[in-house]
């Protein structure tokens, strides 16, 4: 019975099927993403149905990457929503806007090697998982980002981010240390798991694991206050 | 309060625990009520964070991206 509740919640929850196997977006990202490798093939309960699977895009695709922009207008406004509430939760409401346009210029400048073996919504997600990564990166170290039990307890949280309406989960999420509020971003609300967390963020499944459960303490904590 | 099983209770819930500890923590559960109560709003963490909404952005953010798509790739 649980296993099957379970299953069900996957399905659910699961809307990147494979997504670690897109091979043109390695291309697409080029020297600023991480390498990326196929990790394990994902169950194949992340391969079913969603809510959105997507109507065949293939038309307006090839005419983006023949250089329609207004196709490539079409596929943006269907895909926006959900780039931009990734990138909202991964790096704040103050850069979402710009990460979400840069995520969009690189995905028109990548179209050429999207070969369509996955959804394009599932190809320009991955392309925004990159670009939140790729904005921390630099900025600060893992040592920082990553901070360990006691630093985690001592973290003076930023101050909630108020200029949404929606001040409960999303205010939560926006206190969290760097690193802990992409584990859980990625992990429960995106659907990855551990080990390919890991990979993305280049710390071990183990770190990804215990990093999750203080975001998750935390944020309780926040909610309960 | 926190002790040795709450920092199980997320690979609890996640269904990663091997069946021996999976069998310890049940055990424990039963006995300490700290950990039933941490078990739940960490269900409610991850139930919530699995139906987050998803919003277009308040800004038409295409204007930018067009000026930044014009002319040979
Ligand atoms: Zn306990």
């Amino acid at each position: 019975m649980r296993k099957a509740l379970r299953a069900y919640e996957v399905r659910l929850h699961s809307n990147l099927p494979g997504i670690l196997s897109i091979q043109p977006l390695v291309i697409a990202i080029g020297k600023e993403a991480p390498v990326l490798r196929p990790i394990t093939p994902p169950p194949s309960t992340r391969a079913q149905g969603t809510a959105e699977i997507p109507e065949d895009e293939s038309i307006e695709v090839a005419l983006a990457a023949a250089g329609d922009s207004r196709a490539f207008e079409r596929l943006y406004r269907r895909h926006v929503g959900r780039v931009h509430s990734l990138l909202r939760r991964m790096v704040g409401s103050d850069e979402a806007d710009e990460a979400t346009q840069d995520a969009f210029v690189r995905a028109w400048r990548a179209i050429g090697s999207f070969r369509g073996d996955s959804a394009f919504g599932t190809w320009v997600h991955r392309i925004a998982v990159n670009v939140a990564l790729a904005s921390r990166r630099g900025k600060i170290t893992n040592r920082q980002r990553f901070l360990d039990d006691e630093d985690f307890l001592n973290h003076h949280p930023d101050r909630p981010d108020r200029s949404s309406e929606r001040l409960d989960f999303e205010a939560a999420l926006s206190t969290l240390p760097h690193g802990a509020r992409e584990v859980l971003v990625l992990h429960d609300v995106e659907g990855f798991r551990h080990e390919e967390i890991a990979e993305l963020l280049d710390i071990s499944s183990g770190t990804s694991k215990s990093q999750l459960h203080r975001a998750r303490m935390a944020i309780r904590k926040v909610l309960n206050a | 309060m926190t002790d040795a099983f709450t920092e199980l209770l997320s690979e609890y819930l996640d269904e990663e625990l091997s069946p021996a500890e999976r069998a310890r923590v049940e055990r424990h559960l039963q006995a300490c009520v700290s950990c039933r109560d941490s078990l739940e709003g960490l269900r409610q963490v991850i139930g919530r964070a699995k139906v987050l909404p998803v919003d277009v952005p308040p800004n038409d953010l295409w204007p930018g991206i067009a000026a930044r798509i014009v002319g040979p790739r």
